[in-house]
């Protein structure tokens, strides 16, 4: 039958063009200067505080900064992860995504006080230090129709966007730095820049002899190759910007951060205009300072005999989770996670600390790894995975090694089992509220004991071996955190009333657990400033402490009457040790930066902003709109700038416009340009394309499409002629870090003079049609501080028809990856392969594949590492290598990165270096011996990480290959290219 | 020599012995206490340790977390109820207000938990009588419920012979006649029914025979039975064409002889609910006859918490609410009652506690709040 191209792409479009059916239905509460989003009625409990939250830190700050918005904040409310979190940024609109779910405080990394609130008062910084305009950021907003976001199709963006937002280009410890500073007094002293973690972060860097990043160094290697990686953009910026306001008091620091038409556009030039020194300067006048500050707690520490530690394993582990000692075969077990190796449960020997690895953790955590419980009775561990989203619940055979997985998305962790009666405990978030969950055999199944009310939660459970009492640690919405004890007959019959054992006011009490006779809980709290062991004893009531340390204890595991396994605090993470089961009073207080800071400029106790209560706020009142929100109707014009384009030989000129609505649900570009060069064809000279993309689909239409990196040549991506493309994708397995995904393109062409996909490749029809059907399956997995996969499978399987003539030419082809990692961290080996036939007639073009080159252009956009591609071949030109069908297979060696401690300044600098070794293997037209292609490679490619106004990341790599091929002389190919975003 | 006396003598030595004490006490208390501690520095101890000095001012309260329709939070956070809701049945049924009203109720939700509620509702000829008040009330009467507690009566209910009696037109048409009902009101005749003499007569053919025949009945009257009917009402009543010819049904002279009838004649409660006024009156209607010989209902009404719930003001409301009937007699309602889930759902103490609350009713009535349930999106990341 005969298809017109036109009518069925027409059809196509319009049926699938039906906004409703696109996504979920989403509710909205509007302000003048909120939109706040949320995607199902069971959220909107929340959704007044929320509000009442943003319209009292936004006040605060519009004061603080002296800043003026220019248009509203949207929020969009989410439960997408067990845990909360939030991002936020202004570019190209003001936005924040806000998690519903209780924070994890593991180790005090995150502050118990009512979360929206803190965390609202933490991103709300974030849009003003990333927002605030001066009059020329204005000015450049004005000309570009707002604030412009980097593109990679359109490089110059990133020079248009640091007009209008010239603060959004600093370093993340900068902007993470002001907005936890600003959180904890705007909190009356919750938050990080009051936190006993940091201090003994610090601390033990100054113990140890540590280094301590320059600004240059913490961006590049500091938050990749330490086990806490991003969260050292944290620790540094919060710590230097506390340093600044002890030295030279809080409203320099606003001074720096508030962008003012009196202030410099980059971050480390107004650094100097406020404080009179270098950044680098004043930096290592901090570092300097610190090694004082914290040789002063470390002396106030050793007043009293530290706690002997007696490591058991040589090495740190990095972060660890919840531990269980089996005193049978003297093992401990936890789940570890640190640099270079994959996340796993590991039994640590306590004879001689060899470690074994029992099974991976996927989608480990960053400080706890995932939630643990040991059943000793039947050898196996409970532990979860997703850890980072929706939990899922899993069983591990001790003696079998077999995994299996119980409750997919159960949402539940701090575990705990009952030996007495085999069922196993823990802490469920869902929709925002904590709820104690009991699982009995199989454990397939979570019955609900009891939920707490919003804003209390509970944490690191315990059950007691005679499986009478539930201990935990409970934290309310004052930030006061609690040992609790519950009786758990009564709470199976609904009385969940709580015994008190011991108030810790705003110190969080971690990891009690009970000792195997059930008369002691051993736990660590930081009371002191110092994470140090403590021991409840039940019959005396009582809390005794049984170390003095100078890094920090946690997670104590009593072995025997007279001694604890405990972990030790070091920079690469932690170590576990034995220390004496005795009691001890010699403990001494350390100092606070913090507290110093408020002592000496009590004006931040002023700095406190109001509880969001209903007194102060009325919600009602500021409402202009709560209802459905229709993100079709809210888009708008974000931005309009001028691009410069190639097309084949020759330059063009033109403009971008971009348009969607706040929450990038729909994305509509339009760019148009002209080539102003009398060799082109008249008809030739006018480029168009536009293309939106909305939930699963992308539309994309060009007019003679011309692309920026054709300036750069050898590859070439402008065509004449005209297309028309639909794109849609879905996953039908979407558990990170494994998917399994489904992709299906549909085009029209017309006018055409060479082949969309290879461009040396003539074509004497100029109009057809291509569909393709992708089926995806990837489980890919890189350990912390990674610059590529390390692990994992991927296959492909595709099939592609191009009707043409009246005649359809069908391809397939299949692509499968395999790699494994080397015991040196961060180095793999994989196994690629592909191979495809066509089933058209082999004389025509349509009916081939082709095959060359790395691909990579001088100046690019697309993958770095092109020759992994099936349609690569380095080594020979591009296309040059054509055939009906073929087979192909590469060995790849990736080599650990080298990363560079200080290379380059900070708003511009080369974050590490790779190396890649390969070959690989093509034979083409396999089933005709005449035609029978077959050649073989060598090669190298080298990628250098280069980072530009501290967020714009791009790589420079340069490769080399030599081709071989029977009876020809061999071929080689250099290749240089800049990959930019 | 001159007397020398003791330097403590004559209360001297006491008063120094004080002013000494005084003055170690006062050197004692300064030595250790001064100078006071600050207020900042009092920090307390745990342990024995001081705790380190950490700046915290007043913290946003509880009081100043406003929050909205928190009360069914508890009943969402139940993954049981979640995974019920899940059930397009179920939630139909629950759009229904009378249904909430009357079927949330903690017995009745007890009840529908067993087997032969389940089979019996999905009796049509039950559903059809339900919207019957007569029989509603007949249903809902201390005796009747006590009457369906004793295992004979039940055994006689389910007895072909009684329920094909139950059949007879004519039958039922006696037993509501006015005069009958007056008699059966009368504790002469219950003794009667009761007597032994009366349970051997029935059991004997002869006996049966005798009763059809008028001559009989007039010329017997020497037995105290016969004295017991003496009573006028009872003599009206039996007068009757309807009530001799119900005498003369062969079925229900059948019933009448099954042992387990005649124990049930034995029992008081039974007795009193089968002649009361209602009752008499319900048998008049082919559906109540029908339902009442329902064997599943029957077995169903055995459930305690059943037979309260339904005796219950609002269940009876909601049974004269058209939409609850007709919801009673959808097929998703019974689908949903009969679900594993919904039962797991409703036997939980949070939905029971949920139902307490105005909102809930409030919320599930909602088409958002439903759909928002249903989304499968909240089971999975969206």
């Amino acid at each position: 039958m005969r298809i017109d191209p036109r009518w069925f792409l027409t059809v196509a479009l319009l049926a699938s063009f039906s906004s409703n059916s696109l996504h979920a239905q989403l509710y909205t509460l509007q302000t003048k200067d909120l939109r706040l989003i949320y995607y199902t009625k069971l959220h909107e409990y929340v959704i007044p505080h929320l509000a009442r939250c943003f319209e009292n830190s936004y006040r605060y700050h519009k004061s603080r900064f002296r800043y003026t918005p220019d248009q509203e904040v949207t929020i969009l409310l989410h439960d997408f992860a067990d845990y909360g979190n939030a991002g936020a940024t202004a570019v190209p609109r003001n936005f924040v995504n806000m998690g519903l779910a209780p924070l994890n405080y593991v180790y005090e990394t995150a502050p118990a006080n009512e979360r929206m609130n803190s965390n609202m008062n933490h991103e709300l910084v974030h849009i003003v230090a990333s927002d605030q305009a001066s009059s020329g950021d204005r000015l450049f907003r004005s000309i570009f129709f707002g604030k412009v976001a980097p593109t990679s199709e359109n490089p110059l963006s990133m020079f248009y966007s640091y007009l209008t937002n010239p603060r959004r280009y600093s370093p993340r410890w900068y902007h993470e730095g002001i907005a936890v500073f600003m959180e904890t007094w705007m909190g009356g002293g919750y938050g990080r820049a009051l936190s006993p973690y940091d201090e003994m972060v610090f601390r033990t860097m100054v113990r140890d002899g540590s280094h301590i990043y320059d600004v240059v160094g913490l961006e590049s290697e500091g938050t990749t190759i330490d086990f806490q990686v991003g969260a050292n953009s944290y620790l540094y910026g919060t710590r230097f910007m506390s340093y600044l306001v002890y030295h030279y008091g809080p409203e320099k620091l606003i001074d720096w951060i508030a962008r003012t038409d009196a202030s410099n556009r980059y971050f480390s030039s107004q650094f100097t205009n406020v404080y009179g020194r270098s950044l680098d300067e004043e930096w290592s006048r901090w570092i300097g300072w610190e090694q004082e500050w914290q040789n002063a707690n470390l002396a106030s520490i050793r007043e009293y005999p530290t706690t002997p530690f007696r490591p058991i394993s040589r090495r740190a582990l990095g972060s660890v989770s919840r531990t269980y000692y089996d005193s049978s075969s003297r093992m401990i077990y936890a789940a570890v996670n640190y640099p270079g190796q994959i996340p796993y449960i590991a039994a640590i020997s306590m004879s001689d600390g060899s470690i074994r690895q029992l099974c991976e953790v996927k989608g480990a955590a960053l400080y706890y790894v995932c939630a643990l419980a040991f059943d000793k009775s039947h050898g196996r561990l409970f532990f979860t995975s997703d850890n980072n989203g929706w939990r899922d619940l899993n069983a591990l055979n001790l003696r079998t090694g077999q995994v299996t997985l119980l409750q997919e998305d159960a949402r539940t962790g701090d575990l705990a089992f009952n030996q007495s009666d085999l069922s196993l405990w823990g802490i469920r978030h869902f929709n925002g509220i904590s709820s104690i969950v009991r699982i009995l055999p199989p454990y397939n199944e979570i019955d609900l004991v009891h939920s707490w009310p919003y804003g209390t939660d509970m944490f690191d459970i315990d059950v007691s071996a005679d499986g009478r009492y539930l201990v935990g640690a409970m934290a309310d919405v004052t930030g006061r955190q609690q040992l609790v004890r519950l009786e758990i007959p009564k709470l199976l019959k609904g009385h969940a009333h709580y015994e008190v054992l011991f108030d810790f006011e705003n110190s969080t009490p971690s990891n009690f657990a009970f000792s195997p006779d059930g008369r002691y809980l051993f736990g660590t709290s930081y009371y002191t400033g110092v994470s140090n062991v403590v021991r409840y004893d039940f019959e005396r009531q009582e809390m005794k402490w049984i170390s003095n340390c100078e890094s920090g204890l946690f997670r104590p595991l009593p072995i025997s009457p007279d001694s604890l396994v405990a972990f030790s605090y070091t920079g690469a993470g932690f170590v576990p040790g034995t220390i004496a089961n005795s009691v001890t009073e010699d403990v001494s207080p350390t100092r606070y930066l913090g507290t110093a800071i408020v002592s000496r400029y009590p004006v931040l106790t002023s700095w406190e902003v109001a509880p969001p209560s209903e007194k102060i706020i009325d919600i009602d009142t500021l409402t202009l709109y709560a209802g459905e929100y229709h993100p079709l109707r809210n888009v708008r014009l974000v931005s309009a700038y001028p691009v410069a384009e190639g097309y084949k030989e020759f330059a063009a000129f033109g403009m971008r416009l971009g348009f969607s609505d706040p929450m990038l649900m729909h994305e509509f570009g339009l760019t148009a340009s002209y080539t102003p060069n009398a060799l082109v064809p008249e008809a030739e000279r006018l480029h168009a394309s536009l293309n939106y993309s909305v939930s699963n689909w992308k539309f994309v239409a060009r007019y003679n499409g011309a692309d920026f990196y054709d300036l750069f040549g050898p590859t070439k991506t402008s065509r004449k002629g005209y297309s028309l493309s639909i794109n849609y994708k879905d996953h039908l397995i979407f558990r990170e870090p494994e998917t399994f995904d489904y992709n299906i393109f549909l085009a029209g062409y017309g006018g055409l003079e060479r082949l969309p996909d290879y461009q040396n490749i003539s074509t004497s029809f100029d109009r057809f049609l291509v569909g393709s059907a992708r089926l995806q399956y990837k489980y890919m997995r890189a350990s912390l501080g990674a610059v590529d996969y390390e692990k994992g499978i991927r296959w492909q399987l595709v099939g592609l028809n191009t009707y043409v003539r009246s005649s359809h030419f069908p391809r397939l082809y299949s692509v499968l990856d395999y790699g494994i990692p080397l015991p040196i961290d961060h180095s793999s080996i994989w196994l690629r392969s592909a191979a495809g036939s066509s089933f058209g007639d082999r004389n025509d073009p349509f009916a081939n594949f082709y095959f060359g080159g790395f691909g990579n252009n001088w100046i690019d956009f697309q993958e770095i590492k092109r020759y992994r591609e099936y349609y690569s071949f380095p080594g020979v030109e591009l296309n040059d290598i054509g055939g009906k069908n073929f087979v192909r297979g590469m060995v790849e060696w990736n080599l650990p990165p080298v990363r560079f401690r200080k290379f380059g300044v900070p708003a511009f600098y080369s974050n590490w270096m790779r190396t890649s070794l390969f070959s690989s293997a093509i034979v083409t037209d396999v089933d005709a011996k005449t035609l029978r292609q077959s050649l073989l490679n060598v090669g190298v490619q080298v990628d250098f990480r280069l980072v530009l106004f501290s967020m714009l990341q791009s790589t420079f790599s340069l490769g080399y290959a030599v081709a071989f091929e029977e009876h020809s002389r061999p071929g080689s190919e250099f290749m240089i290219s800049l990959k930019i975003l | 020599m001159a007397d020398k006396k003791s330097f403590f003598a004559g209360g001297r030595g006491l008063a120094v012995m004080i002013v000494v004490l005084a003055v170690i006490a006062v050197a004692l208390y300064f030595s250790l206490n001064y100078p006071p501690p600050e207020q900042g520095e009092i920090e307390g101890t745990m342990g024995g340790v001081r705790k380190a000095e950490r700046y915290r001012s007043e913290q946003v309260a509880t009081g100043d977390v406003t929050l909205k329709s928190q009360e069914y939070q508890a009943l969402i956070q139940n993954p049981t109820f979640m995974k019920a809701m899940q059930n397009e049945d179920f939630r139909k049924a629950l759009s229904n207000e009378d249904f909430l009203q009357a079927a949330l109720q903690e017995d009745f939700l007890r009840a529908i938990q067993s087997v032969e509620f389940q089979k019996a509702i999905s009796n049509a000829n039950l559903l059809k009588a339900l919207q019957d008040e007569q029989f509603m009330k007949a249903i809902s009467t201390e005796h009747f419920l006590r009457a369906m507690d004793s295992e004979d009566f039940l055994r006689a209910a389910l007895s072909t012979d009684f329920r094909k009696a139950l059949a007879d037109e004519s039958f039922r048409k006696a037993v509501s006649q006015d005069e009958f009902m007056k008699a059966a009101a009368s504790e002469d005749f219950m003794k009667a029914i009761r007597s032994e003499d009366l349970r051997k007569a029935l059991q004997s053919e002869e006996f049966m025979k005798a009763l059809r025949s008028e001559e009989y009945m007039k010329a017997v009257s020497t037995t105290e039975f016969f004295k017991a009917i003496r009573s006028e009402a009872f003599r009206k009543a039996l007068a009757t064409d309807h009530f001799l010819r119900a005498l003369r049904n062969e079925d229900f002279l059948k019933a009448l002889k099954t042992e387990h009838h005649l124990k049930a004649l034995h029992n008081e409660d039974f007795l009193k609910a089968a002649l009361q006024e209602d009752h008499l009156k319900a048998l008049q209607y082919e559906d109540f006859h029908k339902a009442i010989a329902n064997e599943d209902f029957l077995k169903a009404l055995r459930n305690t918490e059943l037979r309260k719930a339904i005796s219950s003001e609002s269940f009876l409301k909601a049974l004269a609410h058209e939409d609850f009937l007709k919801a009673l007699r959808t097929e998703e309602f019974r689908k949903a009652i009969a679900s594993t889930e919904f039962l797991k759902a409703v036997s939980q103490e949070d939905f029971l506690k949920a139902a307490l609350y105005e909102d809930f009713y409030k919320a599930i009535q909602r088409e958002e709040f439903m759909k928002a349930i249903q989304d499968v999106s909240l089971q999975k990341k969206p």
